[in-house]
């Protein structure tokens, strides 16, 4: 391109970017995706965001020495801005370390589409949740069913109120899929709190509640762990 | 024992202070043309006072001053049109216990090599324990230990606590590279370990039925690492896009094994050998494994605005530590008489996934689009029968109708989804999408072997004028499936002799459905607006709502809905203002029901009885609010900035009991953080200011699991007394950010 003389008016652009611009949308973003068809573009047409009529300057700033998005730690700030309830989850007692700046939104999903449904990074959840968790991949010997399909059954990755960011709390949340004989079924309540005199309290309440005995719910390898206690 | 904390500033800390301000000098003659923003240095000293254990939860800081460095440098930017080679350096926290650093050097559409390193702490929990050893995998008492039955005769189990902090360090490091050649071919490789180390507790077991556990909580030792290793050709052509990779991910645990001295003494139901002093208990830790997965991909313009994309990934996991002993007690061990039918589990699991995308966005109103996905893992371990000692605690019970005569159940897992969806543009400021999809999902030694969920989903988007724009989302799905087997897991893992021995043939509650398993409805709501009346304000607001109905569980979750409602607000002045501020509210609702029976000869009799019903009806909250506020003064020369941040989370759970029950009421659970920002710059110069910052932060929370609940406090579990974290802390910073 010619550069213009002194004085000379220069030529308007061939597209403007932003959501200020004349410019369609698609065209907006084809204009980086011409660039970027290996990595961004290529799962980008019929992906979660772009169905969502974002625009690449939504996000990204491209004339910027830093451009923001590309830095992890800004990434809960900036997908917080349209995942309000994500960016308020992260500030739940029990969350990853979104919001303290130690993990970025991409660690788990591809901005740009992927394999994964919810535009993770993996082909599916625990893919993605082993890539960091390797510890719990297995194959156990005692796999526990849930566990094995999906993490999310049990743990919400955003942040929860719950240890563990478990969807709800121990033991109770044990109890929706255990109502075996004796303790599995018992009504926990505050019948179960220690009092004055101890020793006291229900070990199936207090403490670690059901992983005061039942340490491995990922599954266990130990051949005399069938009930998940080795 | 294994304790992160960094304290006053170490020699390290001032030596790579020195080190990166002398690195920093030699760049600012070396980069003179590059931008300001990635050229700058900051160097501070932060003071933490207080007890604070939460606040460093993930910067592993403690009380006492720290020095803080971070830096940004680079030469060029990205978009060098020259095709001049650019580097960027990125170090931040260093001098922290958590510094990350990262360099990468670019030449444009030639190479790209990058390097990383950052330290992760978390955890970071105070207890005691009276466990010898800690660190290592082998846990002992101290002499003059006195065993007994339950933690009330042990009269040296206050005396022998000491001190232990549970947390865990992860430092990882990473190398890349990347090169485009021939037009329009790159090839990535990427290398990354990650290695974690540190402490975290889990309950060691003795005991052989669930009427004789004794606990000790244990430190387990951690030290594990995972090595990932990720290659890609790659091919962009106009129209044609193609990617292979491999993936590659080995998982190495230094520990196989965590074995305790039993700190009980021998009772009832045990074998004599298992109690004090020679008893002792072994678990299983993290077996080594690995995963590796080849994918290929392809995506195809088929014509302008309408896109294929065939991707398709083949894997394997597989796990074959070889199996710790049925037991570590070398006089029960004499009595094994089924041998292990294997030396270790030679575990595997074949993973395939297939994602077919149609996608078109043609110029007219309509766009449209299909979608496929196949995710299969099948889990080719082998059955066998285990004849496993309970707890460490019994001689092996090898008999036919013997319970602990398990055979293992290596379940697999196949789901399909099929997608339409559609949206159609009315002008260029509203839409309607609509969509429907269909999961089936299969599964094997379920109790329920085939689901199927079928969902649809509507939603309607609108702009008026510039100022205001609006939309609103409805999805409704229901989830149904095959006959649910609620007993099929038992009797697939026991003997059909020992089935034979249990009345009614079945573990859990035949009214059962377990959540993920169970029928289901659930309706979805989410409605989002924004405004902006002039060109300083912002406001938006969102609010969501979901409901699901389990609608043919008798016992298990019966029902939940979940709210929330989120508002935002900004400001912008042209005169120096700035101010933002958010406030949100969550209802989280849960309902669960359930019947408590027993075993012996009531147990039929029991689980049928309407009076042993309960139920528990969940009820948490959390309210968010922030405020921030932001002024340059004396024509720029200083800013000042304001953040308060609140964020309370209050729990309750109601225990409601059938006539033949008793119960009491629970506690409410409450956990509260108040953080208080200010921060204040001084523009000593053009390039040159300086930061004072103050951050205090407050944190209470009562949790009557583990409030008041001491190593003692129950009978048969000694616990690490873990209290809830109940702090005030207050943090200053004075920092010199320099940009060259």
């Amino acid at each position: 391109m010619r550069r213009p003389a002194r004085g000379e008016r220069r030529a308007a652009p061939d597209r403007g970017f932003g959501r200020q611009a004349a410019t369609e949308p698609g065209q907006q973003n084809q204009a980086c995706i011409d660039c970027h068809r290996i990595d961004a573009g290529m799962h980008w047409l019929g992906s979660a965001h772009e169905s969502a009529g974002l625009l690449c300057s939504d996000c990204h700033q491209s004339h910027a020495a830093s451009d923001p998005a590309l830095d992890k730690a800004n990434e809960p700030a900036l997908c917080g801005t349209c995942h309000q309830q994500q960016r308020a989850e992260m500030l739940r007692p029990s969350a990853h370390p979104l919001h303290d700046g130690r993990m970025g939104c991409s660690d788990c999903h591809a901005a740009h589409g992927g394999l994964g449904s919810s535009l993770l990074t993996g082909g599916n959840v625990n893919e993605t949740c082993y890539t960091c968790h390797a510890e719990l991949r297995g194959p156990f010997l005692w796999e526990h069913a849930p566990a094995r399909e999906d993490c999310m059954h049990c743990h919400r990755p955003h942040g929860s109120v719950h240890p563990a960011m478990l969807t709800q709390r121990t033991p109770f949340l044990c109890q929706q899929c255990h109502l075996a004989q004796f303790h599995p079924s018992t009504a926990l309540s505050g019948t179960g709190l220690a009092g004055p005199n101890l020793p006291s309290g229900s070990q199936s309440l207090l403490g670690k509640d059901c992983q005061n005995c039942h340490a491995q719910a990922h599954g266990s390898n130990h051949p005399s762990g069938a009930s998940t206690t080795r | 024992m294994n304790t992160h904390s960094a304290n006053a500033p170490s020699a390290r800390c001032r030596l790579a202070m020195v080190i990166s301000l002398l690195l920093a000098g030699s760049l600012v003659q070396a980069s003179n043309d590059a931008p300001e923003a990635c050229r700058q240095v900051d160097l501070g000293l932060a003071y933490v006072s207080g007890d604070a254990f939460r606040y460093g939860r993930f910067t592993g800081n403690s009380d006492g001053a720290n020095a803080v460095l971070n830096m940004e440098l680079c030469r060029g930017n990205g978009h060098d049109a020259e095709g001049r080679p650019v580097w960027r350096l990125r170090a931040r926290d260093v001098g922290l216990a958590t510094p990350a650093v990262e360099a990468s050097l670019l030449r444009q559409g030639r190479y790209r090599v990058w390097g990383e390193f950052d330290r992760l702490v978390t955890g970071r929990d105070a207890g005691q324990t009276p466990l010898q050893g800690v660190g290592g995998a082998s846990l002992g008492l101290p002499s003059g230990w006195v065993p007994a039955a339950t933690t009330a005769g042990m009269s040296q189990l206050l005396p022998s606590l000491g001190d232990l902090t549970l947390s865990q360090r992860r430092n990882r490091r990473g190398i890349g590279a990347a090169l485009w050649f021939a037009d329009s071919w790159k090839f990535e490789a990427r290398a990354r370990e990650d290695r974690k180390q540190g402490l975290r507790s889990i309950a060691g077991l003795m005991g052989n039925t669930g009427g004789n556990p004794r606990v000790i909580m244990l430190p387990e030792p951690l030290d594990q690492r995972t090595r990932l290793f990720d290659a890609s050709l790659s091919h962009a052509g106009p129209r044609l896009q193609l990617r292979g990779g491999l993936h590659l991910s080995d998982f190495d645990n230094a520990h196989s094994g965590l074995v305790w001295q039993n700190p009980f003494a021998a009772i009832a139901g045990w074998a004599p050998s298992a109690g004090f002093p020679n008893g002792r208990g072994q678990l299983s830790l993290p077996p080594d494994n690995r995963f590796h997965q080849l994918s290929l991909g392809a995506g195809l313009d088929i014509v302008p605005g309408t896109r294929l994309n065939l991707d398709l990934a083949m894997g394997q996991m597989r796990q074959n530590q070889a199996f710790l002993p049925y037991t570590v007690d070398p006089v029960l061990a004499a009595s094994v008489v089924a041998p292990l039918p294997r030396a270790s589990l030679d575990g595997r699991i074949d993973t395939r996934l297939v994602v077919l995308r149609l996608a078109s966005r043609p110029q007219g109103p309509w766009s449209w689009g299909f979608d496929y996905r196949f995710d299969e893992r099948d889990n080719r371990s082998p059955r066998d029968s285990y004849v496993g000692i309970g707890g460490d605690s019994q001689a092996q019970d090898a008999s036919e109708a013997s319970g602990r005569r398990r055979i293992n159940l290596p379940v697999s897992y196949r789901e399909q989804r099929l997608g339409l969806n559609a949206a159609y543009r009315f002008g260029t400021r509203s839409d309607l999408r609509m969509g429907i999809e269909r999961r089936d999902i299969d599964r094997t030694w379920s109790v329920r072997s085939d689901s199927e969920e079928t969902r649809l989903n509507l939603g309607l988007r609108s702009r008026i004028g510039e100022r205001f724009h609006a939309g609103l989302r409805w999805v409704g799905s229901r989830r149904s499936g095959s006959t649910y087997l609620g007993n099929r897991p038992f009797l697939d893992s026991h003997t059909p002799a020992y089935v034979d021995t249990v009345p009614g043939a079945f573990e859990n509650l035949p009214g059962l459905r377990q959540y993920h398993l169970a029928d289901r409805e659930r309706s979805q709501w989410a409605l989002v607006a924004g405004f902006a009346p002039s060109a300083q304000w912002n406001l938006g607001a969102s609010a969501g709502w979901t409901r699901d109905d389990y609608r043919r569980s008798e016992f298990g979750l019966t029902d939940s809905l979940q709210r929330n409602v989120q508002l935002d607000a900004s400001f912008q002045s042209q005169s120096g203002w700035s101010a933002h501020g958010f406030a949100g509210r969550e209802w989280m609702a849960f309902d669960q029901a359930a019947r408590a029976f027993q075993g012996g000869a009531n147990r039929l009799t029991q689980a049928a009885d309407p009076a042993r019903n309960w139920s528990a009806a969940h009820r948490d909250r959390v309210d968010s609010l922030g405020l921030g506020v932001a002024r340059r003064v004396l024509d720029g020369r200083v800013s000042l900035r304001a953040d308060v941040a609140q964020s309370r989370a209050l729990g309750s759970v109601q225990v409601s009991v059938g006539p033949a029950l008793s119960a009491a009421p629970l506690p409410e659970n409450e956990a509260r953080i108040g953080t208080l920002d200010l921060a204040s710059d001084f523009h000593l110069s053009e390039r040159t200011s300086l930061r004072l910052g103050l951050r205090q932060e407050r944190f209470r929370s009562a949790d009557f699991a583990t409030n008041g609940v001491g190593p003692n406090t129950l009978a048969n579990v000694i616990l690490l007394g873990q209290d809830s974290p109940d702090y005030r802390v207050h943090a200053i910073l004075l920092s010199l950010r320099h940009r060259f």
